[in-house]
């Protein structure tokens, strides 16, 4: 008797630790996987409007030590985001056009040669590939962040997971992250009611500091 | 006519035609170039300093708006320049003999450019756009025109490295004071960059200073 006794007393121990534990993650897990359908209502996530048309953003990068600097300029038609990097003096580093087409959606229209590399175009596609996000495309989650008024989508492309972190209202986006081996981290600030006023990207030894500029 | 004769004609008329088209509109050739080229090389060389604003156009083919930047230039004799952004953005290059630095908004960077191939390509466009100091340069093979106020020198460059990133450059010379007035950067895609200078000031005392970031 006394041996039953004190294993229900054990078991009850047991139960009553843990559910003070399962409360307690309960209570500090920041993201609730909730209905995409509750989400249609919201504005979908963004790093530049609708209405955005063209943007020039004066440029930093150090690539794998190597700093380069300039001016990059964002132009959108119809169907396309067009981004364009001078140097100060006018010369060009590259001419990129993003499409809407899955499969293939870089058009190189000219590279420098200093800038022919696996490594760079890798980053670049990476970092257009991942701010040119089309909010049509479903999600395969959506989460909403503890922060009152933030929202997390998720999906997964070739095994990586990116995570895009943004405003319930506006829909502009504050923070991308792509998970594998090629970990990258997107910080955008400063928005005005278009684009983002400085954008921050970090892969590995690659990195990028964009800040916008108003054209003369 | 034989019908080798009569190709031999239609080419010859077809390349006159593009040749004639070479010629930039409302220009016509110099006849005499050696005349030209010793009153710019004359000018270079008496030209001790020089001061000037600029404003820069970007052309893009991609796009209808034009990209402009504005800023101002010194130049003192023999090898000393200073070229200045000043909007939309803060962003210096001081060339002083070989030493090339760069000020790009507080950050500063210094490159020597007797060994660094690109920028000494960068140095000599900039002396050749300040001075029209191309005569000599063998990077370059040149063509010469003229109006009622300007002479124009279009520039190919011969250097590989220039080649990939340069179609030709224009030089537009004002005729009353054989000052550069514009100078054209044209791409092989056809986007060009611009620039025009204006508030000249040749021959004027500019100290040592202005070449060295402080």
């Amino acid at each position: 008797m006394t041996n039953l006794k004190s294993i229900k007393q054990l078991l009850s121990k047991f139960f009553t630790l843990t559910l003070i534990i399962l409360s307690i993650y309960g209570c500090s897990s920041t993201k609730t996987t909730v209905n995409i359908d509750e989400l249609v209502k919201v504005s979908q996530p963004r790093v530049f409007t609708n209405t955005f048309k063209s943007g020039l953003y004066k440029t930093n990068m150090d690539i794998h030590g190597h700093e380069l600097s300039g001016l990059m300029f964002f132009n959108k038609t119809d169907n396309s985001m067009r981004v364009v990097m001078l140097s100060e003096v006018g010369l060009k580093y590259f001419d990129i056009e993003y499409i809407n087409d899955q499969q293939n959606p870089f058009i190189i229209h000219q590279l420098s040669e200093l800038l022919n590399n696996e490594k760079f175009t890798y980053s670049i596609k990476n970092f257009l590939k991942l701010i040119l996000i089309n909010p049509n495309k479903p999600a395969d989650t959506y989460k909403v962040e503890e922060s009152p008024g933030f929202l997390l989508r998720e999906e997964n492309i070739e095994g990586n997971k990116i995570s895009y972190y943004y405003n319930s209202n506006s829909g502009s986006i504050s923070k991308i992250n792509q998970s594998g081996s090629k970990k990258t981290e997107i910080i955008l600030t400063e928005y005005d009611y278009l684009s983002p006023g400085k954008i921050n990207y970090k892969q590995g030894k690659i990195s990028y500091l964009l800040s916008k500029i108003e054209k003369e | 006519m034989k019908p080798n004769k009569l190709l031999a004609l239609v080419l010859t008329f077809f390349i006159a035609i593009q040749l004639f088209g070479q010629v930039p509109d409302g220009f016509k050739p110099i006849n005499e170039t050696a005349s030209f080229k010793k009153l710019i090389t004359e000018n270079a060389s008496e030209t001790q300093s020089l001061k000037s604003d600029f404003i820069q156009e970007k052309h893009l083919t991609m796009m209808e708006e034009v990209l402009i930047s504005k800023g101002r230039f010194m130049f003192k004799k023999e090898n000393n320049v200073r070229w200045e952004y000043l909007s939309p953005i803060n962003y210096t290059i001081l060339i002083s003999n070989s030493q090339f630095v760069i000020n790009n908004d507080g950050k500063v960077s210094s490159y020597n450019s007797e060994s660094n191939k690109l920028f000494k390509e960068i140095n000599n466009m900039i002396l050749m756009a300040i001075q029209g100091n191309f005569v000599n340069d063998p990077n370059f093979t040149g063509l010469f025109y003229e109006n009622e106020l300007k002479y124009l020198a279009v520039l190919k460059p011969q250097d590989e490295i220039l080649k990939n990133i340069l179609e030709n450059i224009e030089i537009y010379f004002d005729k009353s004071t054989l000052g550069v007035a514009e100078v054209k950067f044209i791409e092989p895609e056809e986007d060009f960059t611009l620039i025009k200078f204006h508030n000249r000031k040749q021959n004027i005392k500019i100290e040592d200073d202005q070449f060295k970031i402080n």
